[in-house]
């Protein structure tokens, strides 16, 4: 019997997994369309989609402060396992600053955030053009270093499964099939 | 007929040499609107005119006051760029907006209310500023809004008619300092 992650980390998983991948393809498309109702509709869902992304990760940071993550395979080597602990704790800290880089960007912009459209979000820093536009380019950094170490990280699952053929990968999948 | 309008006009300014001067340092004029839910604040950098006011006899209000479009600072450096353009204020071919006060009132309190024309845009509709004035020294502070509906004078025209992305409705904000 594999042991594997809890249904709701598993869940809260594939979901911001899923949620991050749109969302940073819309943020790129951003910064190429020119200015239109169309844009600025994007610009605050892609908001809206930042904010619950963070709501999310904050939920499985919580799920993961409370609960120990299936153990590695003996058959794993220690500095791999360090390697991964590393991946892991690297994830975690993007995926929950990038999301503030994005709001104190906005706040720094003259733009409070209103989550849905319906809660507005206290500024996280008074309105100055050029620390928006600094605020931009870490905004833009950290997710690009967030998109390399996905890349990196789907790899190595993909070769944990196919490669070692053990069951890493398979912790974090739902179970469809007793294995 | 237009030294005769000149003459007319000449004697209304005149006849209103009771009009206080606004003491444009201290006074301010600028408007919320939202984007998406989204808050935002803009101002008028240069507005002038003149004002009438004396509390004790409201219906003798009367204002006129010019405001350049080019001075318009919409609290945004990405949509600063629009101001100027057709489906917005169209400020080469209507480069000032006039407002000029027809009938005021008290109301309960210390509050007041006066209803005059707007033009924008080549459009005119009538606006109601509800406000508070109270003596600072000898001088009036009338503190005060007006809303009004940016479509009315087809502000963000076409494209950005969407109201559910900016919204319809414009608060402008006063605060009029009057020299005595």
């Amino acid at each position: 019997m594999t042991p594997r992650y809890t249904t709701l980390a598993i869940a809260l998983h594939w979901l911001i997994a899923l949620m991050i991948v749109v969302s940073f393809t819309v943020g790129l498309s951003i910064q190429v369309m020119p200015l239109s109702p169309q844009k600025v509709r994007i610009i605050n869902y892609h908001k809206w989609a930042g904010i619950t992304i963070w709501l999310l990760v904050c939920v499985r940071l919580a799920w993961r402060l409370s609960h120990r993550p299936p153990a590695y395979p003996a058959s794993m080597p220690q500095p791999l396992q360090l390697a991964a602990h590393l991946m892991h704790a690297s994830l975690y800290v993007l995926m929950f600053v990038i999301p503030i880089s994005g709001w104190m960007m906005s706040s720094a912009k003259g733009f409070p955030v209103v989550w849905l459209g319906l809660i507005p979000l206290p500024d996280l820093l008074a309105a100055d053009e050029m620390l928006g536009d600094q605020l931009k380019a870490v905004h833009g950094a950290l997710n690009f270093t967030l998109a390399g170490l996905v890349l990196l990280h789907a790899a190595a699952a993909l070769k944990h499964h196919f490669v070692d053929k053990d069951d890493i990968m398979r912790r974090m999948l739902f179970r469809f099939r007793q294995p | 007929m237009k030294r005769f309008s000149a003459g007319l006009l000449i004697a209304i300014l005149g006849c209103a040499a009771q009009a206080q001067s606004i003491d444009i340092g201290q006074s301010r004029l600028g408007f919320t609107y939202k984007q998406m839910g989204v808050p935002m604040e803009g101002h008028f950098k240069q507005f002038s005119g003149q004002v009438q006011f004396d509390a004790k006899n409201p219906a003798a209000t009367a204002a006129t006051l010019e405001i350049p479009i080019a001075g318009i600072d919409v609290g945004s450096r990405d949509a600063q760029p629009e101001v100027a353009k057709k489906l917005w204020f169209d400020s080469a071919v209507f480069p000032r907006a006039q407002f000029v006060a027809s009938s005021s009132r008290a109301l309960s309190g210390n509050r007041f209310e006066t209803v005059g024309k707007l033009s924008l845009k080549g459009g005119s509709q009538n606006v109601t500023l509800t406000y508070t004035a109270q003596q600072i020294g000898n001088k009036w502070q009338l503190d005060g809004s007006a809303p009004l509906k940016r479509l009315a004078f087809k502000i963000g025209d076409g494209t950005w008619s969407d109201t559910d992305t900016v919204a319809d409705e414009v608060l402008v904000k006063f605060r009029l300092i009057l020299n005595p």
